[in-house]
C-alpha cells in the first residue's frame, strides 16, 4: 500500500458509517459520527459503479466547490474518501430543512423569523457569488438547518463557475418554481441574478407559507408568474422577446401582486419586488440585498437558535434532484424510504394543496 | 477540509519521484510526460476542447506522477481519464466514444511511427511538436472514416473507426472508469487548478504589451508548452506565467524595465530556470529551432536526429503501459548488473 492509499485508508477510519437514511440513483445517504468526538455527520455515499460515463458530474461539482467554500451559511464537507469504487462525502449533520419548516403548519412564523433565515441565506449566497459560483438549484429544500438553527446552503450538485462571461450555459437548472423566466425563455447567457429570484421566491414562499410560483409544466410556469404579476413589457424587461424560447402567452394585466405579503411591512415587500423584478440586471446583487433597509429597520432578525423548528421526528436529509433521477418513488418503509426529489414533478410525495388561490 | 486552491508538488516528492524510487531515470520520467501531455493536447484539440480544459487536464496528469509511479499506471491510460475528467470539471463535456475514437486514432498512428525502420528519421511536418511556432495539431478531426496522412512518413497509414459494439470501446471504457477514480481518489479529491493564462494578460497589460506585436500569442504558446513539463505541479502559476513574458520578450528582442519581475513578486532565478527547462523541452522534442534562438540557423545534425528519434520510440513503447515499463526498468537493472 502506497501513500496515497494510506493517506485515504486513514480518512475513511475517521469516520463510523450508521444507518441508511436515504437512497437515490446516484448516492446513498448514511448517519455517521467522528470516532474521536464522536460529531454525527452525514456520509453521502455516491456509487459510481453503476453510472454511465465514470464519475457523474453533479458529484464532482459538490466535492470541487465545497472544498472551496467554507462559510458559516453554507453546509460544511468535513472529508472525502473512498471505499472501492465509490466517493463517500463526509457532511456535516443537520437535522431539517426549510421546506419541513415551512410545511410544518404547527409552527408560527413571525417577521423577525423570515429576516432571519433570509439573512442567514443571502450572507451564504453572498459568498458564494464574491468566489465566482452560481448555485443554480436554491429551493427552501437545498436550504438546512442545523440543530442551533443556522441554516446552511446546501447541494451543489448544480453549481458553476460564472468567472467566463462569454461562455454559454445551460437553462435547464433551478427546480421550475424557483426559476426565473430569463430561463424559462431558453437565456444561456446569465448570472448571480438567476440565483436572486429564487430567493426572492424563497422569501414569498416564507410568507404565504404556500410556493408562490408553482407551475406544473415550463409554460405553465410562465403563465402563472405573468399572471401573478403580470406579463412584462419591453419597458420592464427590454430584450426579452429575443430570447431563444420566447413565446407570447398573452397578457395579464399587472396587479398590486405585493398586497399579498403585505404582512412583511413596507420594506419586506419593497425587497420581494426588487428581487422579484423581470429585467434580471436589475435585480440586486445578494450584497446589495443585505443592505436594503428591510433587514435594518425592525424588528430585528430572530437569532438562530430562537428560531421556531419542527417537533416532530427529525427527518432524514432529503436527496439532491439528480440523485434520485429516474429513480421511482419509493413507497416509505419503516418511515426511512427514499424521498423524491425530483426537479420536474416537485408535487410527489406532498400532501399540501400547492395551487395558489388568488383572491 | 481547508484546501490549498492550487496544490503544488512538495521539495520531497519532487526530489524523489515515485518513479524515480522504482528506478525510472529521470529523463525516461520526463520524456513519458511529454507523450502523455502530447496526447491530451492532439486529443483536446481534435475534439474542438477550449485550452483551458486541456491544460487542466495536464496539470492534473503531472500532479498524478508525483504521487504515483509510472510503473503502477500507465501513462496512456491515465492521459486520456485526466483529459475526460477535466472535460467534466471545466464544464466542456465530451461524448466518451467521442474521446475514445480520438485516443485510438493517435496511438495507431505512434504505432504507425513505431514500425518505421527505426534508422529513418521521420521527417513529419504535421506531428505535434513543443515548439513556439505554435502547435501542429493532425490535420483537424480525420478520424471520420478512413483517415490518410499527407507526406511519406504516412505512407501506408489508414485507419477506421471501431464500430459501435466493438471490445476495444467497452474496454477503454472500463480503463478510464478506473483511471479516472484513481486518480481522484490519489489526488485527495483536490481538483482545484489555477491556470496562468490570464495572469499572464493581466501582466502584459500592467508591463503595456499586451497590443505589442505577437507578445501575447507568443506567450501563450508557451504556457502551451510549459504543460508538457512538470512545472505546473512545481511553480504557482504567476511564476509560469511571468516566466513565459521573460521568455518571450527575450526571444522577440523587447525590451522591459529593469527587474520588472519583481513586481509580480517572482524572483529572477525562478523564472529563468522554467525558461531554462522549456528550452530543453524544445531541444529534445522540438521539430525545429524557436524563432529568435541564438542557435537557429545552424541545421540539425542528422546523428542527433536519429538520438533524438530513438528516445522519441522508447517514449512512445514506454508510455503503452505499466508492464511495458516494468520490462524496460528490469532490463536496464538486469543490463546493469551485467556490466557491474
Amino acid at each position: 500500500m502506497d501513500l496515497a492509499a494510506q493517506e485515504n485508508s486513514k480518512r475513511a477510519s475517521r469516520w463510523i458509517k450508521g444507518v441508511k437514511v436515504g437512497e437515490g440513483t446516484f448516492a446513498n445517504v448514511y448517519k455517521g459520527e467522528e470516532k474521536a468526538t464522536q460529531r454525527k455527520v452525514a456520509i453521502k455515499k455516491i456509487k459510481v459503479g453503476e453510472m454511465k460515463d465514470g464519475l457523474d458530474m453533479t458529484a464532482l461539482r459538490e466535492v470541487k466547490f465545497l472544498q472551496e467554500l467554507q462559510h458559516p451559511n453554507i453546509i460544511a464537507l468535513l472529508d472525502v474518501f473512498s471505499v472501492k469504487q465509490n466517493i463517500n462525502l463526509v457532511l456535516e449533520f443537520l437535522d431539517t430543512d426549510l421546506e419541513a419548516v415551512i410545511r410544518d403548519k404547527a409552527l408560527i412564523f413571525q417577521n423577525a423569523d423570515i429576516k432571519s433565515w433570509m439573512a442567514m441565506s443571502l450572507r451564504g449566497l453572498e459568498y458564494i457569488h464574491r468566489n465566482g459560483v452560481l448555485h443554480r438549484d436554491l429551493k427552501p429544500n437545498n436550504l438546512l438547518i442545523a440543530a442551533n438553527g443556522e441554516l446552511k446552503i446546501a447541494d451543489f450538485g448544480l453549481a458553476r463557475e460564472f468567472g467566463d462571461a462569454g461562455s454559454k450555459m445551460t437553462c435547464q437548472v433551478i427546480t421550475r418554481w424557483y426559476r426565473p423566466p430569463e430561463l424559462l425563455y431558453g437565456s444561456r447567457f446569465y448570472s448571480t441574478t438567476v440565483d436572486m429570484w429564487s430567493m426572492g421566491t424563497i422569501f414569498v414562499e416564507l410568507i404565504l407559507r404556500v410556493p408562490f410560483l408553482a407551475g406544473e409544466t415550463d409554460i405553465d410556469q410562465l403563465k402563472k408568474t405573468f399572471h401573478a404579476m403580470g406579463t412584462p413589457t419591453e419597458q420592464d424587461w427590454p430584450g426579452h422577446t429575443q430570447l431563444p424560447d420566447y413565446h407570447e402567452l398573452g397578457s395579464y394585466p399587472k396587479n398590486p401582486w405585493w398586497n399579498m405579503i403585505s404582512s412583511i411591512g413596507k420594506e419586506g415587500q419593497d425587497l420581494a419586488r426588487e428581487m422579484l423584478r423581470y429585467d434580471p440586471p436589475t435585480r440586486p446583487s445578494a450584497k446589495q440585498a443585505l443592505q436594503h433597509r428591510f433587514f435594518s429597520s425592525y424588528p430585528r432578525p430572530t437569532p438562530p437558535i430562537a428560531l421556531p423548528k419542527p417537533l416532530a421526528e427529525l427527518r432524514p436529509r432529503a436527496l439532491a434532484p439528480d440523485e434520485t433521477k429516474g429513480k421511482p418513488f419509493l413507497g416509505s418503509e419503516g418511515g426511512s424510504g427514499a424521498m423524491k426529489r425530483k426537479a420536474e414533478s416537485p408535487q410527489i410525495g406532498r400532501n399540501v394543496a400547492r395551487k395558489l388561490v388568488f383572491a | 477540509m481547508a484546501h490549498a486552491p492550487h496544490p503544488l508538488a512538495t521539495l520531497e516528492q519532487i526530489v524523489s519521484t515515485p518513479s524515480a524510487r522504482d528506478g525510472i531515470p529521470s529523463e525516461v520520467e520526463d520524456d513519458l510526460r511529454v507523450v502523455g501531455c502530447m496526447l491530451i493536447q492532439e486529443a483536446g484539440v481534435m475534439l474542438k476542447l477550449p485550452q483551458n480544459t486541456m491544460a487542466t487536464a495536464q496539470v492534473l496528469f503531472h500532479r498524478f506522477y508525483y504521487i504515483s509511479s509510472l510503473c503502477s499506471f500507465g501513462v496512456n491510460d491515465i492521459s486520456i481519464s485526466a483529459l475526460f475528467l477535466s472535460s467534466k470539471l471545466c464544464e466542456t463535456p465530451v461524448r466518451l466514444r467521442d474521446l475514445i475514437n480520438t485516443y485510438i486514432f493517435l496511438l495507431a498512428r505512434i504505432q504507425h511511427l513505431l514500425t518505421l525502420p527505426p534508422n529513418q528519421p521521420f521527417r513529419m511536418s504535421n506531428m505535434a511538436s513543443a515548439s513556439t511556432a505554435a502547435w501542429h495539431p493532425s490535420n483537424g478531426s480525420k478520424d471520420k472514416g478512413k483517415a490518410k496522412e499527407q507526406g511519406p512518413v504516412w505512407e501506408g497509414f489508414t485507419f477506421e473507426v471501431p464500430g459501435f459494439h466493438d471490445e476495444v470501446f467497452w474496454d477503454w471504457k472500463d480503463v478510464i472508469t478506473a483511471s479516472e477514480m484513481q486518480i481522484l481518489k490519489r489526488l485527495g479529491f483536490n481538483m482545484q487548478v489555477d491556470l496562468p493564462y490570464s495572469h499572464m494578460i493581466n501582466y502584459l497589460k500592467i508591463l503595456d504589451l499586451v497590443f505589442e506585436d505577437e507578445v501575447a500569442q507568443m506567450c501563450w504558446s508557451i504556457l502551451n508548452d510549459l504543460l508538457l513539463t512538470p512545472l505546473y505541479a512545481i511553480h504557482p502559476p504567476h511564476t509560469l506565467a511571468c516566466a513565459s513574458i521573460l521568455l518571450t520578450t527575450r526571444l522577440l528582442r523587447v525590451t522591459l524595465p529593469d527587474r520588472w519581475y519583481l513586481l509580480f513578486d517572482v524572483t529572477y532565478d525562478e523564472i529563468w530556470s522554467c525558461c531554462g527547462r522549456l528550452m530543453v523541452l524544445w531541444h529534445d522534442w522540438g521539430m525545429e529551432q524557436p524563432r529568435g534562438a541564438i542557435t537557429s540557423g545552424v541545421p540539425e545534425k542528422e546523428d542527433d536526429r536519429g538520438a533524438k528519434e530513438t528516445r522519441w520510440r522508447r517514449a512512445w513503447v514506454l508510455a503503452q503501459g505499466r508492464k511495458a515499463v516494468r520490462r524496460w526498468v528490469e532490463e536496464r537493472e538486469k543490463n546493469e548488473a551485467d556490466r557491474a
